[in-house]
Parts: C-alpha cells; sequence; structure tokens
C-alpha cells in the first residue's frame, strides 16, 4: 500500500504520516501541493492520496479533480483532511469525488476509522 | 487662481467704466454697468459652487472605493484579534497537553527503568551461579511481574507518544490563522496607504453596514470560536452526517 500525503504544513504532514504508520501504513510519500503531487501521482503507483484543501499553487479540491478527470487514477480512493468546514464545501468536495472527507482538528481513531471505511468500500465495489 | 485674477480684471474694467459714465452723467449707462458687474459675480459664484459640488462628490466616490478600509476596521480587525486569541489559546493547549503527557510518561519510565535494573543485577547473580534454588524461583515471578508491567509501560508510552504528535497539529491550524491575519495587515495597509493619497475624504458610514465583499468563492480556514460562519459545519460528525445525507 503506496500513499501519498499531500499538505502545505510540514507538520501536518509528519502528523499524518506517523499515525499511518501506527495503523501499520509505512510506504508513505509526501507532497507540498497539487502540482507537485499530480505527476508523482501519475508516475507513482500510489494506491491512496490523502490530501489538504487549502494549498498554495494548487488546491486539494482541484488536485482532487485532476485525479478523477485523468484516466489512469480516476478511481484512486481520495481522503481530504482539511479545516474547511463549510457545507458548500464538503457538498462540492463529495460531488467532485472525494472518498472520505476529515476535518482538523482530528483524532487518529477518526482517521483510523475513515481509512477503514474507503478501503472497506473500495474493496466491495 | 488665475480665474481670480481675470475676474478682478473684469471687476475692475466694469468700475472703471462705471466711473467714467457716472462722470459723463450718463446715470442709465451706470446702472447698466453696475446690473453687469453684479450678474458677473453671480456668475462666478455659481461657477464656484459648481467646482464644489464636483469635487465633493469626486470625494465622496473615491471614498467608496475605500470602502474597504471601513470594512477592515469595522469587521475585519475585530476578527483578526479574535483569530489571534485563538491562536494563543490553541497553542496553549497543545503545551500543556504535551507537557502533560511528558510529566506522566517520565515517573513511569524511571518506574520501569529502576525494576529492569533490579532483575539485571539478579540475573547476572544468577549466571554467575550465584543464587539458591528459592532466590531464583522468586527471581522468575519478579520477571514474570516486570514483563507485564514492561508491556502495559511502553503502551502507555506509545499512546503517549501518539498524544504528543496529535498535539503538534496546532501548527497548522494557527500558521492558516497567522497567515489570513497577515493577509488583513496587508490589506490594512495598501487601504492607509490609499487613504493617505486620497485624503481629505470623509468616513463613509454608509458603508459601515454594506456588504462584506470579501472574497466569496475564498476558503474560509480554520472555524475560530465565536466566529463560526453559519454556514460551516461544527466538527466531524456534521460532516459525517452531511455526506451521509448526500449517499455517503
Amino acid at each position: 500500500m503506496k500513499i501519498l500525503i499531500v499538505d502545505d504544513f510540514s507538520t501536518m504532514r509528519r502528523i499524518i504520516k506517523n499515525l499511518l504508520r501506527d495503523l501499520g501504513f509505512s510506504n508513505t510519500q509526501e507532497a507540498d501541493d497539487g502540482q507537485t503531487a499530480l505527476p508523482m501521482l501519475q508516475s507513482g503507483n500510489f494506491d491512496f492520496l490523502v490530501t489538504d484543501w487549502n494549498m498554495p499553487g494548487m488546491t486539494g479540491i482541484d488536485l482532487l479533480k485532476a485525479v478523477r478527470a485523468d484516466e489512469k487514477l480516476s478511481t484512486l480512493p481520495v481522503l481530504l483532511v482539511t479545516a474547511e468546514q463549510k457545507r458548500e464545501q464538503i457538498v462540492e468536495a463529495a460531488q467532485a469525488g472525494v472518498n472520505g472527507y476529515i476535518v482538523k482538528p482530528f483524532t487518529a481513531e477518526v482517521l483510523k476509522e475513515k481509512i477503514g471505511k474507503i478501503f472497506e468500500r473500495v474493496g466491495a465495489a | 487662481m488665475g480665474e481670480y485674477n481675470g475676474l478682478s480684471d473684469d471687476y475692475l474694467a466694469k468700475a472703471r467704466s462705471i466711473i467714467a459714465a457716472v462722470e459723463e452723467g450718463n446715470i442709465a449707462e451706470a446702472d447698466k454697468l453696475v446690473e453687469e458687474l453684479s450678474r458677473c459675480r453671480d456668475v462666478s459664484l455659481y461657477q464656484e459652487l459648481g467646482k464644489l459640488t464636483r469635487e465633493f462628490h469626486d470625494a465622496l466616490s473615491s471614498f467608496k472605493i475605500d470602502s474597504k478600509l471601513t470594512e477592515l476596521a469595522g469587521k475585519e480587525i475585530p476578527d483578526a484579534k479574535e483569530r489571534l486569541k485563538h491562536v494563543i489559546e490553541v497553542t496553549d493547549k497543545a503545551a500543556h497537553k504535551t507537557m502533560n503527557v511528558v510529566e506522566d510518561l517520565i515517573p513511569l519510565c524511571e518506574t520501569l527503568d529502576t525494576q529492569g535494573e533490579e532483575i539485571h543485577n539478579l540475573w547476572q547473580r544468577f549466571m554467575k551461579r550465584d543464587m539458591e534454588p528459592q532466590e531464583f524461583r522468586e527471581l522468575c515471578r519478579e520477571i514474570n511481574t516486570y514483563l507485564d508491567e514492561q508491556h502495559q509501560g511502553t503502551g502507555r508510552i506509545k499512546n503517549g507518544l501518539t498524544e504528543i504528535l496529535m498535539a503538534q497539529d496546532y501548527q497548522d491550524i494557527t500558521g492558516q490563522i497567522i497567515s489570513r491575519v497577515i493577509n488583513l495587515v496587508s490589506d490594512l495597509e495598501t487601504s492607509l496607504v490609499k487613504l493617505i493619497k486620497d485624503s481629505g475624504a470623509i468616513m463613509d458610514e454608509a458603508n459601515r453596514d454594506g456588504k462584506n465583499d470579501k472574497d466569496k468563492k475564498g476558503l474560509e480556514g480554520p472555524q475560530v470560536p465565536g466566529l463560526e460562519n453559519s454556514d460551516a459545519v461544527s466538527g466531524q460528525d456534521e460532516v459525517d452526517d452531511l455526506l451521509s445525507s448526500l449517499g455517503f
């Protein structure tokens, strides 16, 4: 399981990386915005994308849309981890095809639960 | 003040003509000239009034552009103060959370270390065959208890470390909030520089309650207690509810 973590704050990337390692996912890579992340995804055989929303360059929602529009990446599971919590933004993310949505600040349990659900659903599909 | 010079020349010429007419005894002509002189004054008064009105209008409309400043002073600055207070609270909470865990775990580490050392000493004696069978049976029981405590202890340490890790999420939240306040300060700076350039204008009270035209499509960032957006959800549970209502 190869996971890409995208967030413009390196502290948040480290937190997510450590939590994922606790959950048994140690094959992770990091990017600091969508622009850096997209080429990595296109060439890197990633199985899962965890991304922030609000980032300079390319935002998480634009990255999600780009992933869904890319033939090779369109089915990649995407989890948004963001401080954005306006209803219209959550709806926008859902419409763009997000697989999970976590609001910051979050707990290790929430991350574990959402990841579990995503893979349950992806496995069932 | 060229206009005034032109005007006084005009007055002077007219006044001279009036004197000339009076000296000539031509009162009818003098009356006509006096009337012309007064009309001349009226026209210049209207011109001045017109000019003033135009300047006032220009000042007002240029100040409408400056309503950004009114918005900054009326809403954004108080908001920013709340945001910065929130930064203090969040960093304070994170610092205490981290120190609580550390204060809790250090004694645990010390206990485990002391017990380990005791057992190690006894084990050394056993390896040197310097131990009675009864003492060895006791050592076995102690080792058993120690392994148990050690297992529980490392579990607690691991949980504590995760807690410390999670406490660092304040950096992301406060970083976003502070970036917004920095943007606000630079907006304020731009508006103030503009105000100084257009100085002489008046605070446009009417715009104080005017619509708040901050980037509507822009992202909201972290919700700050006391400044919650009514359109925002308040936590993971509501996000989950909203998503499940959308068929997730």
